[in-house]
Order: C-alpha cells, then structure tokens, then sequence
C-alpha cells in the first residue's frame, strides 16, 4: 500500500509569538515523518469549504511523533483566517512533499530572512547534535523577531538584523555576513538569496517561497528559472543549490 | 458492464472519471501516493511538438472559490514525451489520453502522427481552447472552418479516440456541432473561463499576463448550464468538466448530460478526491438502484 498523502488533525494550539507571527501547532491523527526543509500544504479553510480554496504550503517548524508545529506570519487573508484556528479544529493537510536539505560537512551557517527561520528551525534541530550552527536573523522590525530562546535549536553564534534597526544591526542581513568555511543554508525571500548569491558567490543550499497551487508538481505554478530551464519549486525544490539558479527580473 | 464503467467511442472508462489536463502533469509525477485505480484515464498536460518554456511568474492568483492561472502551456515537447513518459504509461495499464496542443495545423498533425504508433496511448483530446497563449489555443475556436479543417485532418491521420476541448468563450454550440460531423468521439466542456484580478497598488496584473484561466467551484454552475446545452445539442458524448470538488458535483454533470467527467483543480485542494467521488457515485447509484447509464442525461426541465 501506498502512503497516502492526504493527512488529517486537530488543532491543539494557536501561539500568538508576535504581533504577527503564530504558531500553530497541529495533532497529526497518524504520525507524519519528515525531512528539514520539506514542506506541508495545509487548508485553512474547514472540511468541506471552498475558500480559501487552496491549501498553502508551509515549512515545518518542528516535528515531534504526532505533534506538528507550523510558524507562520499573517501576510494575507489566508493566514489572517489561520490565526484564528482555535484548540480543537479539525484541520486537513497533506504531504510531505518536496526535497529537503543536505547534511552540512562541518560548520553549518543559517541565513535567515523573514519566517525562513521556520524551515531552518527544524533543520537546526535537527542536526545540532553533530554540528556546531551559526545564525544570520534578518527580520523587517524587532516586531517579526522570533526570540532565539524559542527555536529548537542553539546556535553557538548569532547575528540579528532588521532593516529600521528597532533590532539589533540596522539594515539587510546580507550586509553583515561574513564569509568563512562552512555549508550555508539560506531560506527567506527570493530576493535574499539573489543579493546574498551577488555579493558573495560562495555554494549555498537556498530555500525558495513561490506561490503555490498544488504542491505536488502537476500545475506548473510555481516555477524558479534555473540553468535547466524552468524548475518547480514544490516537486523539484524547495531547495535548490544556489549556483543554478538564474535570476529573472 | 460493472457499474461505473462507460465507453465512449473505443475508449473504456472505469470508473469514467478522469483527471482535467494541465491538473495532473503527465500522471507518473504523483506515482509515489496515488492510486491509479480511482481515474479511468490519465489526461496529459498539453503537449506541443517542441518544448514550451511558458509564461513568467506569477502564474497563479486565488480568487473566491476559484483559481486564476496562466501557466502558458509549460511543456516537455514530444520527444521527451515519447522518451520519459510512455514507458511508465506501459506499467500502470490506464488508458492514456494526450492533451494536444500546436500553434499551426501542421504542429497538431505531426503530434498526432507520431503518437498514433505507440499503442500505450488510447487517444487524443485537442485543445483549441487554452486562454494563456499568444499563438494557437483559443484563437483557434475564434474561426469554425479553422476548427474544421484540424478536425478533419487529424481524424484521416488517426483511429485513436478523439476529444476536442471547448471553451466557454467561444461559439461552443456551433464548435460542437463541427466535432459532430467531422467525427470526434466526444466533447470535453469546459476549459477555463477567461478571467482577471487587479493589484490596486501597482494597478497591473496579479499575473503575469493581463487575464488568466478560472477554474475551481466557483466556475462549476457555468459548467454545468454548458455541458447541459452541448449534450442537449449534439449526440456524440460530453465529458464535463469545471469545477468539481465532491461526488454530489459529478452526479449534477451527469444528470445534465455528461458520459464521463474530469476533475481539475479540487484534485490540488484533496489528493483524495478521486476516490471520493467514485465511492460517492457507487454508493448513490446503488441507493437509488439505478445505473450512470440510466442516470446521464436525466435531467428533468421545468
């Protein structure tokens, strides 16, 4: 039998972290096991109803037996309705789907921009034990920052940065790395990741964001440029080695 | 005949509920979780006799109910079709139907030709219908004798099945009329109804092209009202398409006049869906101890 990528749950909390960031976390009816950097599409919508009509994908933030945790940031009309999920939902979900991120050889560096510190979280987590993990946060305002005491993972150095400086170092996180030997992890927008593959040109395992309709690489919706052509971010992604990307204005 | 079985021309349908083009890939991209066993064929993405790189993002908008894209009819070319995808159709023993799609009648005859040898594919469904290109697609509906004439071609070139898919900004009527007498096995209605949605901040597209394709419920009554007047129109069968997200939506396309129907868009929202509306339709037939023959076009008009 195959697995089926159809999933069910029950919403067992909805964190308010900051003023507009959540945490949703999520009790799977069977247990979901996934990789970091995979992605789930989840219904905001209730069983049965029709809009929002898509389910939209997020990274997982922390997966643990049966309790699944999504951190997310109302951007939209979609997660506005996502905050106000309430214990005891029922909620519909599927996969996991997509690739995932390969295993640093030594020292791993995250570049975080925005809610990519969700799929980087779990990754952290996830190999933390091995690894010694150095944080670049760059956030808009002190507002979007998720303290470091709530990740799953430690990081033995990290650096914030928001771009009004109500935070940390004022400006954009790419303007404060600096290179050094390691495997870089980057996962926010595409725009981070283009000025971080500008400025230095150093290998880097990149998480993308597109807009997404199925999520399982049928519909063609979400596509990155890449030295191959077209690739989908959902079913050929979402992380992608950051030299073969092709940026399109 | 079992009870969710349906033949339309030389192709078998069980159940006769398939996938809509460009909503399922070329089938073998969702191998790892699906059951094959739920559709009665695959429907391709539309093919095109050279790769198509499609339309830039944003493709894709969310509307009420509905989904506004214009992928552009991204494709792998025919080729590659032949060489990636026709060994997994020769493993999963479905009826394979090819979406084809060309920019002139020539790079429709060619497909046609060349697909018309590998006995992995049952048949053909035409698009004369895509709203998201510059060149081919809809444009085609836009003349009848055009539509003929590819008609007519196409049928001398192959014995395979044959659909054409309509769409719901042309003559539909009288396009079926054509499929009629130049001899298709059947008609697929709907495609996407041409559609847009406006940044009020940039005032531009929410897409990368000024209008798109809508799809998803929100296009499913107006799918509906068209399936029921083609069927009523000509006799060749309909498979109905738009829109549909549970088993009560299908059985309202056959009701109206639909032989098979096709799911699209839903199938992105429940991945299950297919099953779901053929244990659904087993289930009200046997309840109401009736048969999908005796059910399709059963609709009583006021």
């Amino acid at each position: 039998m195959k697995e089926r990528a159809e999933k069910s749950g029950r919403v067992s909390e909805n964190i308010k972290v900051k003023e507009k960031i959540f945490l949703l976390r999520i009790e799977t009816d069977e247990k979901i096991t996934a990789k970091a950097g995979q992605f789930l599409m989840i219904k905001i919508s209730s069983p049965g109803s029709t809009d929002p009509l898509l389910k939209r994908p997020f990274a997982v933030f922390d997966l643990e037996g049966k309790v699944l945790s999504i951190l997310y940031k109302i951007t939209g009309r979609g997660t506005y309705l996502m905050s106000l999920l309430k214990r005891g939902d029922r909620i519909e979900l599927s996969g996991p789907f997509g690739n995932s991120f390969p295993l640093p050889e030594r020292k791993a560096i995250f570049v975080s921009g925005g809610s990519g510190i969700a799929s980087l979280n779990f990754l952290g987590k996830n190999i933390q034990k091995k690894t010694e993990i150095k944080l670049y946060y760059g956030i808009k305002n002190s507002q979007e920052c998720v303290p470091i005491s709530f990740l799953s993972f430690k990081p033995s150095e990290y650096l914030i940065t928001t771009e009004d400086g109500s935070l940390g170092k004022k400006g954009l996180v790419t303007d404060f790395i600096k290179i050094e030997n390691g495997t870089y992890y980057l996962a926010g927008p595409a725009k981070m990741s283009r000025e971080f593959h500008r400025k230095f040109k150093v290998d880097a395992f990149a998480s993308l964001e597109e807009r997404m309709a199925c999520g399982i690489g049928v519909c063609m919706g979400c596509g990155i440029l890449t030295e191959h052509g077209y690739k989908r971010v959902c079913a050929d992604g979402p992380v992608f080695n950051l030299s073969q990307i092709r940026w399109e204005d | 005949m079992g009870r969710l079985e349906i033949k339309i021309g030389s192709l078998l349908l069980s159940p006769p509920i398939m996938p809509a083009s460009g909503t399922f890939g070329y089938g073998d991209e969702v191998k790892e979780f699906f059951n094959y066993k739920d559709i009665g064929a695959i429907v391709t993405k539309g093919l095109s006799l050279k790769p198509r790189k499609g339309n830039k993002m944003p493709r894709i908008t969310e509307t009420p109910s509905g989904l506004i894209n214009a992928i552009g009819l991204e494709n792998i070319g025919l080729e590659r079709f032949i060489k990636e995808k026709i060994p997994f159709y020769r493993k999963i023993k479905k009826p394979v139907i090819v979406n084809i799609f060309g920019e002139s009648l020539d790079e429709f005859l060619q497909i046609t030709e060349r697909l018309d040898e590998f006995k992995e594919i049952s048949g053909f469904e035409i698009n004369i219908s895509c709203p998201n290109v510059d060149k081919g697609g809809i444009e085609f509906s836009k003349t009848p004798d055009i539509v003929r004439t590819l008609i007519k071609e196409i049928r001398k070139r192959t014995k395979k099945f044959i659909t054409v898919k309509i769409s719901p900004d042309s003559d539909y009527i009288t396009i079926s009329k054509i499929c009629e007498e130049e001899g298709t096995d059947a008609i697929t209605a709907i495609n996407t109804i041409r559609a847009m949605e406006i940044d009020i901040h940039t005032r531009t597209s929410k897409i990368s092209r000024t209008s798109g394709g809508l799809s998803g419920p929100a296009i499913k009554p107006i799918a509906l009202r068209i399936v029921y007047e083609i069927s009523r129109t000509v006799s060749i069968p309909v498979i109905g398409v738009g829109g549909i997200s549970s088993w009560e939506d299908a059985v309202q396309f056959f009701i109206a006049g639909a032989s098979a129907v096709q799911i699209g868009t839903y199938f992105f929202v429940n991945n299950d869906i297919f099953n779901e509306v053929k244990r659904g339709l087993e289930e009200f037939l046997t309840k109401r101890r009736t048969s999908l023959r005796n059910l399709i076009g059963s609709f009583k008009p006021t």
